[in-house]
Order: C-alpha cells, then structure tokens, then sequence
C-alpha cells in the first residue's frame, strides 16, 4: 500500500497550518480550517457515494475510505456551509476574512502535492504533458498573495473567485474520469463575484459619513 | 428543527437508493495463472488487471471507479476482474450490484496475484499488450492514480 496520497494531505494541511501561524498571530483559526476541511470531506464523500451507486446506511464504513471519491462540489458546500453557521452570529466578511489567505494555501498544497503522487501530469497537448497539478498549485499560490494584498472585508469572496477560476481552468486538462466539474467551479466565482459586490456595498452604506 | 433536517436529510438519502441490478446468470469461469498470463501475453490492447472478492470493503468503494473507466476506456483498454476466495454467488452478487460490466475470472487459490506480484486486496494491474506490467497498485486506488495508470498504458509504444 502506497501512502502518496496521505502525503499530499499532510502538504496541504501543513501549508494551511503554516500560513495560519504566520499570519493569524493574534487569534489562530487553523482548528476553524480544520473542521471545515473534515466537514467538506464527509460531504462531499457522501455525495460521491451516492451517485457512484454505494449506499451510506448499508455499508457505513466505505464513508471513511475518502481515497474512492470525494465530490469536490459537495465538498465546498460542507466546507463553507460549516464555517457560515460556525460564524453565523458575528459578521461573516470579517469572520472568514482571516481564514482566507490559509484556506488558498492549504489548497496550493493540496494540488503541489502531486509531486508525492506523481501525478502532475495531465492530458497532452501535442508532445508536452500538461504538469496540471503543479501549474493550479502555483497559480493558487500567487492568488493568495493577490488576496492578501486585498481588504479584510472582501478577501473570503476574493478567495473563492479566484480558486474557481484556476480549478475551472484547470479542470479541461486534469486526467479525469467523464465527470466534469467544472460547472461548480464557475458558480463558486458567480457566488464570490457576488459575495464581494455585497459586503462591498454594505460595508459602504454601513460606513460613517 | 435540527431533527426535521435530520430526518429530511435520512429520507432523501433512503430515496436515492442504486436501482436494483439482477445478479450475473453465468458463474464467473475459474482458470489457472497459467491461463491467465498466457490471456494477458496474447492480448493486443493494453489491460486493466484488478483483483478483488466480494468481501472486500475496500473493493466495493472503489468499484465505481473501475466501471466508469471501464465504459470511458471501452475499446482503448480492456479490464479483467480477478475474483479471489470467494463464493461463486457472492461474487456474481457483487458483479451487479457494481454493473462491472467486463470479464471476470475465479481465483480461488489467490495464483494469479501469487504469480504477477502483490499481496493482499485489492490490487490493480497496468499491464501492456504482450503481457508486460507497468506498474501496480497494492489497496484502494483513487481516480487520479487509475486514470494516471490507464494514460500511461495507453501511451506505451
């Protein structure tokens, strides 16, 4: 047994816990990260279960083999759900503003840890084969500098924009089975482009004269 | 309101139950590793070798998997099954309830993972035509290390 993937893992969780001591000295927000990383993977395996044909209440213990499938859609929706009701109390921009920068770094981690797998590569175009997993990486990585450069207020919907972006340009060239998901990942830029417009404005219409 | 989600929750997850699928009506044909290498050194497209039982937790989770590659690769790469220790109506159980809709064979002694290399199940071959393997992957696989082992064999000259 090979334990590549776990080693992928690890990158992005440690990236992610990296990125949160650096940044987050005051309060640190990896165990928020955390949760909702757990969260999003136990949806988005469900998920995957249900429409590869497995059935959760006949055999319950397939839901913890993750490495069969994790619905990447679903996942997000577990992941940012459990952190909208974990801050549903305070002031969201403000509450996941910090988390933002991290969560982008966990999930550069996550796809430069193809390297561990081997498995950079993707489809070929003409003689090259696309590293598609190192280029996402790289491409993550710089968006997080760009949205830490951004407002508190704005960066959670920076965030999700511009992982969309790059997993949904990244999506055409991953080897991949015929499940495209490239849909979900535009509507995660529709949602943070409209997400940003919102607490933009109201921050505006909130803010002294 | 947390127990209305709940049970909400419950019931459509009891709604979105797999279609019932008849068990295979043929009994999976037992053959020697003999028979089996001389199938793979014959074979003029590359193949997918995976070896599982219908007792094998970790099987059932990445059957899916194995059938969608199964029907994306059809006429590019054959899959072979490999059904080790096991009954033949647990596997023919196993074969529909999955829609593993290619070849398999019986094992029953575990010869054939004794004689490509491997321990334990499951295991999947990329194997080449003429019966060269590639590479292989010992316990569940994922997507990505399938769909990486299917391009390579594919790629082969």
């Amino acid at each position: 047994m090979e334990f590549t993937l776990l080693g992928a893992v690890l990158l992005g969780a440690g990236t992610m816990w990296m990125t949160d001591r650096v940044l987050n000295r005051r309060q640190r927000r990896f165990d928020d990260l955390l949760g909702a990383t757990l969260m999003g993977l136990l949806v988005g395996r469900l998920a995957a279960m249900v429409s590869g044909g497995s059935y959760p209440w006949s055999h319950p213990g397939l839901i913890l083999l993750v490495r069969a499938g994790v619905h990447p859609g679903w996942a997000s929706i577990g992941a940012l759900g459990s952190l909208a009701w974990r801050f549903r109390s305070t002031s969201l921009p403000i509450s996941l503003g910090p988390l933002a920068v991290p969560a982008l770094m966990g999930l550069s981690g996550w796809e430069l840890g193809c390297v561990v797998r081997s498995a950079c590569g993707g489809v070929t175009v003409g003689s090259w084969e696309v590293p598609i997993g190192g280029l996402a990486g790289l491409a993550i990585g710089l968006a997080a500098l760009i949205v830490y450069r951004l407002p508190l207020r704005t960066k959670a919907a920076a965030a999700l924009v511009a992982a969309g972006l790059v997993r949904a340009a990244a999506d055409p060239f991953r080897s991949a089975l015929n499940h495209s998901v490239i849909w979900w990942y535009l509507a995660a830029v529709v949602i943070g482009v409209a997400l940003a417009i919102t607490w933009t404005s109201s921050a505006v219409r909130t803010s002294p004269e | 309101m947390k127990y209305f989600i709940l049970l909400i929750l419950l019931v459509v997850l009891t709604a979105c139950a797999p279609p019932a699928s008849p068990a295979s009506p043929v009994a999976i044909p037992e053959v020697t590793a003999a028979e089996f290498l001389e199938t793979l050194k014959t074979s003029d497209l590359p193949i997918v070798v995976n070896v599982w039982a219908s007792w094998c937790l970790p099987c059932r989770a990445e059957a899916p998997l194995l059938r969608e590659a199964a029907i994306q690769y059809a006429g590019a790469v054959t899959f072979l099954g490999v059904d080790i220790q096991d009954r033949p109506e647990d596997a023919a159980a196993f074969i529909g309830e999955f829609r593993l809709d290619f070849d398999h064979v019986a094992d029953p002694n575990r010869a054939i993972p004794a004689a490509l290399g491997g321990v334990g199940v499951p295991i999947t071959y990329f194997v080449a035509p003429g019966g060269k393997i590639i590479s292989t992957h010992v316990g569940i696989i994922d997507e990505r290390t399938l769909v990486s082992g299917i391009d390579d064999l594919v790629r082969q000259p």
